[in-house]
């Protein structure tokens, strides 16, 4: 990754293209790809237990989750948005339950390098129990909707990152004229 | 209190009140705990609920059996290895080839990887709060900020860094766990690159190191303290039912390869088959409760949820695999095998909590047959496949997962496209071993309908040591599983509820 001289940033997409709607954050994870194809953002689908959060993550400076959910209390299409600060209870029984609170209550203790910043964003879904490769209608009308989020997320971040890399290249810059050392 | 609607179903019917269990995660229907109580408060019948994913034959139908290893390894977040290696031995065994023996050997070793960074996931990071922190430890600590407490920070490291490059290597070969590449029908895409050998040598070295160490801590977390030996042993975790596992030729513990053991409650062989025999042993009961299928043998037929000689009721998982074999085949790991049964009382063991301690067990072999496999010269051979030449037809294959055996069965048309696909993933083969374990430990706590937040999880105890598979939990939201319990008074009342 190399927006900045030290920025990283990933886009990480939760869920199973396998199983219908489950595929949501997937899609929505390629369309951002293909729109960002000249810009420096790693990206990954996972479909595996969100306890590998904590291997994939490692090492970023900032991280956009991808995922979808089913809360019941808003209609399909729903884009809910989260920060790491909204997961903060670690009650999984199990490896199967585990998710990013105890990722997050890991790296926290075990001082793992992470992202600084972490944003969720997740498509409200009917529950995907069924196998099939097809986004129901009403996912796929809303996929629009739930990309443009995240895009202006990211850039958001991207610019945060210039103003940043600006900033510290002109103090570099004029530590050097002035025999500072830095 | 505040609780969710979604998260508790409480019924009344008749004279029976209903306790609730259940977890609300990302999916709505998760597994959960159904608790019956009679007038006394008494536990008149506790039902264990796992929701299945649907359609996977429906779905599998018409396509190209090569595209099973890709398609199966995403039917479980958390054991897509275990199910690209059974589906890529299925493909063998339709299409009638052997993989030449460093490609058997790549394969090994990435599954033994898999293997152990699975099982120190689950011991140190979920299966930890119930015996390294302890289970009458506050709500609040019985977490994996509690096991991190009691092992240390450094250790916590070490098994976050262990996993990861178990997880590199396990890339190195397969690559990435959605689109695995290594499985091919007679060998694999991908071999050991010389140059790169030593690293992942000294990746065995260290898990071998770590796994050592992982069984000094239970020593001295769990055994050396006599109130946790004393749970592990009691009762209300004990059920004395049949066993099977994978065994090679010396009947000793494979996790890849091999035949199925099964032993009866008293220890002595039962059976002992080829997987393609699997349906002439196996058979699934429904309950109208659940959609999950319970297996059973086949051969006893279906008793009922019962311990003894009588039930056709078996296990999988760790604690069975040890039961159903004779010894593991490496030195260090067979030292902790005669431990473990020296101190439990001999063979086999019945009791559930064992698990644990059956685990730690098993990530000793883990890394020393890593480590053996890694050694041997012809690791880096790139003889890597051998070509199909038959038409395929029927195809079985069978691996031990980390939670059990698990099956692969596909038949095919002459071109290769799937006509009938059969899957039994390990928790439907310990299905009904759970739901008595969930019963039994439910009527030994709770008593004159009194359900405290310690007694519930001393029944979550009872399912979390199996680690149950639930279907699809790939998800990082909402981020949270709290358990809920509900009482119910005859009239359906609620007259206590606890939210943990």
């Amino acid at each position: 990754m190399r927006v900045g001289p030290v920025e990283r940033i990933l886009v990480v997409a939760m869920g199973n293209d396998l199983l219908g709607d489950d595929g949501a954050a997937w899609c929505a994870a390629r369309r951002l790809q293909e729109q960002r194809a000249n810009h420096e953002i790693d990206f990954e689908l996972s479909c595996e237990s969100p306890f590998t959060l904590i291997d994939l993550l490692q090492d970023y400076t900032r991280a956009l989750i991808l995922d979808t959910i089913v809360t019941g209390n808003a209609p399909v299409g729903t884009v809910h948005e989260f920060s790491t600060a909204d997961f903060q209870k670690v009650v999984a029984p199990c490896v199967h339950f585990a998710g990013l609170p105890e990722v997050l209550e890991v790296v926290r203790r075990l001082d793992v390098v992470f992202p600084s910043e972490i944003g969720i964003l997740a498509l409200e879904v009917k529950p995907p129990f069924e196998f099939g490769q097809r986004l129901s209608p009403p996912v796929a009308g809303a996929l629009g909707g739930f990309v443009e989020r995240a895009r202006r997320l990211l850039a958001e971040w991207i610019k945060e990152s210039a103003a940043t890399e600006d900033l510290a290249t002109r103090r570099e810059r004029k530590a050097v004229e002035g025999g500072v050392p830095t | 209190m505040k609780t969710s609607s979604k998260a508790v179903k409480a019924k009344s019917s008749g004279k029976t009140r209903r306790v609730t269990i259940d977890p609300i995660t990302r999916l709505e229907g998760h597994g959960k705990i159904d608790i019956f109580l009679d007038e006394a408060g008494e536990v008149e019948r506790a039902y264990f609920q796992i929701p299945e994913l649907r359609g996977f034959e429906v779905f599998s139908l018409g396509r190209p059996a090569e595209d099973m290893p890709q398609i199966t390894s995403r039917i479980c977040g958390v054991c897509p290895t275990a199910h690209h290696m059974a589906s890529t031995k299925t493909l063998d065994d339709l299409y009638k080839v052997e993989p030449p023996r460093a490609a058997r050997m790549i394969r090994e070793v990435v599954y033994n990887a898999f293997m152990f960074e699975d099982h120190a996931l689950h011991f140190y990071i979920l299966g930890g709060p119930d015996l390294i922190v302890g289970p009458e430890a506050p709500a609040a600590a019985r977490n994996v900020l509690g096991v991190i407490e009691k092992v240390g920070v450094e250790i916590g490291k070490r098994v976050i860094s262990t996993r990861r490059r178990l997880r590199e290597l396990i890339a190195y070969l397969g690559g990435k766990v959605i689109h695995p590449v290594l499985g091919l029908p007679g060998g694999v895409a991908k071999g050991m690159a010389p140059e790169d050998l030593p690293k992942w040598q000294e990746v065995a070295r260290d898990a071998v190191d770590f796994a050592q160490f992982t069984l000094q801590a239970f020593r001295d977390l769990v055994l050396k303290n006599e109130e946790y030996v004393e749970l592990i042993t009691s009762d209300a975790y004990t059920h004395r039912t049949y066993y099977m596992g994978l065994v090679d030729e010396n009947n000793v513990v494979n996790f890849y390869d091999g035949q199925l053991r099964v032993v009866d409650p008293n220890g002595k062989q039962y059976a002992r088959f080829p997987v393609r025999d699997y349906l002439d042993y196996v058979a699934e009961h429904v309950e109208p409760w659940t959609y999950v299928k319970f297996c059973y043998l086949k051969p006893m037929g279906w008793n009922g949820f019962e311990d003894g000689e009588k039930s056709g009721v078996f296990s999988v998982a760790p604690l069975a695999r040890l039961n159903a074999a004779e010894g593991m085949a490496t030195p260090l790991a067979q030292e902790a095998y005669e431990e473990f049964y020296a101190t439990l009382g001999g063979k086999p063991v019945h009791h559930t909590l064992a698990n644990h301690w059956a685990r730690v067990v098993e990530m000793i072999y883990a890394a020393e047959r890593l480590k053996d496999l890694l050694d041997d010269p012809e690791i880096t051979s790139q003889d890597l496949r051998a070509m199909p030449k038959a038409l395929p037809d029927v195809g079985f294959g069978v691996v031990e997962a980390p939670r059990g055996t698990l099956f692969h069965h596909y038949e095919t048309d002459t071109n290769g496209i799937l006509k009938k696909v059969n899957l039994i993933v390990a928790t439907q083969n310990n299905a009904a071993r759970i739901a008595m374990s969930v019963e039994k430990a439910a009527k030994g706590l709770i008593h004159k309908g009194k359900v405290s937040d310690g007694l519930l999880n001393k029944v979550e105890m009872a399912f979390r040591a199996y680690d149950p598979c639930h279907a699809c939990a790939t998800h990082s939201l909402p981020g949270q599983m709290p358990l809920i319990g509900r009482i119910h008074a005859p009239t359906g009342e609620v007259v206590q509820e606890i939210r943990k």
